[in-house]
């Protein structure tokens, strides 16, 4: 029976619940019994996904107090001795496990998106040069092998037990306040408000001279795609767009991981805005334009008509 | 003299709406496309002019000219502000900027005897468009055409696209009328040819404001037949290949308009959608239809001979998708401007020389050779490639463009970059005995080898300037080296 | 106050191949440059400097001996010294190893902040400042998009941080890591033609493992937890381009496209 530790952030406990399906990948769900360590609050709604629940301790542990998480999570392996250590890749488990795996002083595979367990021999896989290349990752020593995994990377659904074990496990530390005493404290927090700069999205839907008379519909398609819309020169020439959202040398330089521009014929003064493009799906009436010739898929046809079915389709979503 | 002793002058000369001081427009007259990025930037590190001035006429030229002339006023004339060599930039405190706008008129459209007059300040998109619409051409197409101006293109001996088979401006001028720094008036009258004494014109022609102020133009006209062009295109193994195609071409006495090799990296920008890395041959038959056809057929003919070179054909399609977009518009400029402000970038520089066949592709191989090895900034380069566009029957051109990330502060961009390149691509014509300067001019910034582009030859270019201009009062550093100068050059 | 930017060089991602045959990365085309999130880490501590001129930064980095050259860009601009650990012996480090060799530097100096990037280009694990904040028992951040300047000096320092749609304000006393995130806040200044030329050979120092003092077992493959077994592309076949109408066809086409692809 393997034991595994997953680290339930407090804002993100279903998240942490998808990693039973790297356990399980792992090992086989019913090969390992595995530990949950979070806020009392929060374990209570995770009952019957993880064997074990360690509640983090008798007060609300700050959970940007990372010196005292790692002190913890040390503590608990010391008890149990795990095989596997288990933190999402969010902003405090990207700093929380390089800093347990140097205390533990153990291997540690970041952001991995695969894995491929051969009884003992464990491979994690995880993505090198931007996504370029993939590696495969073995851990060397002991153990005990941790990971950090991004979210929506796996998913889990189903309980695995009747009930889980409370264990309330008493800390060194416990009871002692630590806001007073720590070295670092988050202040205060606030959403990220209003315009997004184009460079920083995943998905563009790029309007180009063709969509001059519909531009405002890209942004209906951006909305279902979670993407952001941006022009070529020619819609911001007419100031039907604002001069921040032009892809081209004279403008922004964007690397979305999908680019669907629609009515641009690809002059080059644009495409030297595109690097690092994974994806292209060019919506043109001419199917020769230059765009094509870089694209995954060529819509010939007109962009209105695209963006109108397909926003249909996407909304019709997966029937039987 | 002093600033308020000059204005007070022009006040005497012309009406207020015809002078204008405001700073915004002085700061832009200091320098031209040349220092595009540090303009932006606003780190220019030339004077501004004291005044820009609109004459109505050539005898307020003449005035004018002769006020300045009188006071030592440095004179810089302009009209579509289009130079890219630093024609039009000022390097003295002292200047008055005489701008052509106001000479607007299209004097005269002679069909029969095709000629057609204007004034200076014509933009030649403007006049293009109204000869078309009659069936008529100039036959002359620089990219900067929708913008650029017709004084400004005779004063530069600029070429089109077309030039192939249309020719230099040179070939086109028929009369002129310019004005010399003492106020004469010199009116070329129009005629078909003439063996009147040395001709006269080829003064004016290509001056760059260093003589005269070109106030009036008349250019021949040609019957203008666009159904009957025809592209060609082919995908060609490289440079030398390409090049001995277009000799072929030139010396069988074909004239096509637009003639075109692309070297790799200059071709994969402009056609990415075809070139798969090669260097691309573009050729354009154009004029009535039996020469068209036969052009065409020429063109195929010289391919032919040298098969084993080309790769394959370019659908005529996309060829001619990409000639349709090809000029500048006022919009790409004020578009490029808002790119270099917000971006350490700009669409990059050229320098472009000519030579006879054989020596031209040597040119262009040791001019690359010579980049990759010995200049500093090799790393920051995005683009260095080279294209031939105007042929003849005894050689052609090199036009060498670069692009470049910049990595320095914006008045150093010059001395990086474009500087450095610019002496290797011109020392290595030079010694080939090649022209460093095939249709852009020699501006200011290629002055320091205007003695050794012209040799010999420089003592009839320095008494011109000695006759027409004895106090040196014509766009001060252009073509001639000014040691006065050289602090905006280094 | 002492401020050591840890750089890192990477290769220019746009100019890397893949061989498919010998299923290597072909690296020796790349040129290597300063991985940008470290490149703003080092701005923004030049931008401290010049309102605080008597900080005094140096960049620390760890590669091969050529990395040096690159180092002068860097220190042209008003860095004061420049570390470079470089030994055959730490060829194969893992992020592991990697942090152990620069904490047996960084451990003798007297540091009160370090400045650093979270991503790197080529394996993007964050591992390292974090890694090394443990070590030296300090604290650390990532995605840091801004801090006060003034606190900062004081040494306390007040950091913005973007994570997660988030802005986030931290207090955090020195010693610390700042692990920053590519920001047009911070912006590296321009070298002037002047400094072009300019020697800077005499700021550098290159560290061997001579200095260092590490057992074998602690660097290098020896001294890794992590092993890359293998790599491979992921998509191993060539773009293939396909064109559709506007019909339903091709709209579902499209559609299944973007499901194939986790868009949506």
């Amino acid at each position: 029976m393997k034991k595994c530790l997953i680290y339930v952030e407090k804002i993100h406990p279903r998240d942490a619940v998808d990693l039973l399906d790297a356990v399980d990948r792992l090992y086989g769900s019913e090969n390992a019994k595995v530990y949950g360590f979070g806020d009392e609050e929060v374990l209570q709604s995770l009952e019957g996904y993880f064997d074990v629940l360690i509640p983090s301790g008798n007060e609300q542990l700050d959970p940007y107090n990372i010196k005292t998480l790692t002190n913890r999570l040390e503590e608990l392996h010391e008890a149990f001795i795990f095989d596997s250590i288990l933190i999402l890749a969010t902003h405090i488990g990207r700093m929380l496990a390089p800093r347990l795996a140097m205390r533990l002083q153990t291997g540690l595979v970041a952001d991995i998106t695969g894995i491929n367990a051969d009884g003992d021999r464990i491979e994690l896989i995880r993505p090198a040069y931007s996504g370029k290349l993939m590696a495969a990752i073995t851990i060397r020593g002991t153990g005990p092998m941790m990971m950090t995994v991004r979210q929506k990377v796996f998913q889990w659904e189903e309980k695995r037990v009747s009930n889980s074990q409370w264990n309330l496990f008493e800390f060194k530390d416990s009871g002692v306040v630590q806001k007073k005493n720590a070295s670092m404290e988050l202040l205060r927090s606030e959403d990220k408000e209003g315009f997004t700069d184009i460079r920083e999205s995943e998905i563009l839907v790029a309007g180009g001279r063709g969509t001059a008379s519909y531009f405002v519909e890209l942004e209906s398609l951006a909305k279902v795609l979670n993407a952001q819309v941006a022009a070529s020169r020619k819609i911001i020439d007419q100031q039907i767009a604002p001069r921040r959202i032009q892809v081209g040398q004279s403008g922004k330089t964007v690397n979305p991981k999908l680019y669907i521009a629609i009515g641009i014929s690809g002059a080059i003064q644009h495409i030297e805005g595109l690097k690092n493009v994974e994806h292209v799906i060019a919506v043109n009436k001419k199917s020769r334009a230059p765009i094509c010739s870089i694209a995954d898929i060529v819509v010939e046809g007109d962009g209105k008509e695209f963006i109108e079915k397909l926003l249909r389709r996407i909304r019709r979503g997966d029937e039987i | 003299m002093e600033t308020k002793d000059l204005l007070k002058g022009l006040r005497n000369l012309l009406n207020e709406e015809q002078i204008n001081t405001e700073e915004e427009n002085l700061y832009d007259a200091s320098a031209d496309r040349y220092k595009k990025y540090a303009k932006v930037r606003r780190v220019l590190d030339v004077p501004m002019p004291k005044a820009i001035v609109y004459p109505n006429s050539a005898e307020e030229v003449s005035k004018l000219l002769m006020f300045c002339n009188e006071n030592k006023i440095n004179v810089i004339p302009r009209s579509g502000k289009t130079a890219t060599e630093g024609g039009l930039e000022n390097w003295k405190e002292n200047t008055l900027v005489i701008d052509a706008k106001n000479l607007n008129k299209t004097i005269k459209i002679d069909e029969y005897n095709m000629q057609a007059t204007v004034q200076a300040g014509v933009v030649l998109g403007d006049m293009e468009e109204e000869l078309r619409k009659k069936g008529y051409t100039t036959g002359h197409s620089p990219q900067s055409k929708p913008v650029a101006k017709m004084g400004g293109l005779v004063a530069t001996r600029s070429i089109g696209q077309l030039s192939t088979l249309y020719g230099g401006i040179e070939d086109m001028v028929v009369g002129l009328e310019c004005v010399f720094p003492d106020g004469h008036i010199s009116r070329i009258k129009n005629v078909s040819r003439r063996a009147g004494g040395p001709d006269i014109r080829h003064i004016v022609i290509g001056n760059e404001g260093s003589l005269c102020y070109i106030t009036e133009v008349t250019v021949k006209l040609f019957k203008y037949f666009p159904e009957n062009n025809e592209f060609h295109g082919f995908l060609v193994k490289d440079m030398d290949s390409g090049i001995k195609v277009l000799r072929e071409v030139m010396v069988n006495g074909y004239r096509p308009s637009v003639a075109r090799c692309y070297s790799e990296e200059d071709a994969k920008q402009h056609f990415y959608h075809f070139s798969k890395d090669h260097c691309v041959l573009i050729f354009m038959a154009e004029g009535n239809q039996e020469i068209a056809e036969a052009t065409g057929k020429g063109i195929e003919k010289a391919a032919a001979k040298f098969q084993d070179s080309i790769i394959e054909k370019v659908d005529s399609q996309l060829l001619e998708e990409w000639f349709e977009n090809l000029n500048w518009s006022q919009q790409d400029i004020d578009d490029e401007y808002e790119g270099m402000l917000e971006n350490d970038s700009h669409s990059g520089y050229t320098t472009e020389v000519s030579g006879d066949w054989e020596t031209i592709i040597k040119i262009y191989h040791n001019v690359m050779k010579r980049i990759k090895e010995e200049y500093h900034r090799v790393e920051d380069l995005t683009l260095l490639g080279g294209h031939s566009s105007h042929s003849y029957i005894n050689g052609t051109n090199m036009y060498f463009v670069y692009n470049y990330e910049i990595h320095c502060a914006p008045e150093d961009e010059m001395r990086v970059y474009h500087h450095p390149l610019q002496r290797i691509i011109v020392e290595e014509t030079l010694k080939l005995g090649g022209s460093m300067c095939h249709h852009h001019g020699i501006g200011k910034f290629r002055n320091e080898w205007t003695k050794n582009e012209h040799g010999s030859a420089y003592y009839m270019l320095e008494k011109l300037k000695e006759t027409f201009d004895p106090n040196n009062i014509m766009n001060f550093g252009t073509i001639y080296p000014q040691k006065e100068g050289e602090k905006y050059q280094k | 106050m002492k401020i050591i930017c840890l750089v890192k060089f990477v290769p220019d991602l746009e100019k890397i191949q893949f061989d498919k045959k010998k299923n290597v990365l072909m690296r020796e085309n790349a040129r290597l440059s300063i991985n940008p999130d470290d490149e703003t880490a080092l701005a923004a501590a030049l931008k401290l400097k010049e309102k605080y001129p008597e900080t005094v930064i140096e960049i620390l980095s760890m590669g091969p001996r050529s990395v040096a050259r690159k180092f002068q860009d860097l220190l042209r601009r008003d860095v004061d010294k420049g570390i470079l650990i470089s030994d055959p012996l730490y060829v194969g480090s893992d992020t592991y190893a990697t942090s152990r060799i620069l904490t047996a530097y960084l451990k003798h100096k007297k540091v009160d902040w370090i400045f650093t990037g979270t991503h790197s280009l080529d394996g993007d694990t964050s591992h390292v400042p974090a890694q090394i904040a443990e070590l030296l028992q300090m604290d650390h951040l990532n995605n840091v998009v801004n801090f006060d300047k003034e606190k900062l000096m004081e040494g306390t320092a007040l950091i913005r941080v973007d994570s997660e749609g988030q802005i986030l304000e931290f207090r955090m006393d020195l010693p610390g890591i700042l692990s920053f995130e590519k920001s047009r806040e911070f912006k590296m200044p321009y070298i002037r033609y002047e400094d072009f030329q300019r020697d800077v050979s005499d700021k550098v120092e290159i560290l061997t493992n001579e200095e260092l003092q590490l057992s074998e077992e602690e660097v290098g493959l020896s001294g890794s937890m992590t092993e890359v077994s293998r790599t491979f592309m992921k998509e191993l076949v060539n773009k293939e381009s396909i064109t559709v109408k506007t019909d339903d066809e091709g709209i579902e086409r499209v559609y299944e496209f973007l499901k194939e692809k986790d868009y949506i």
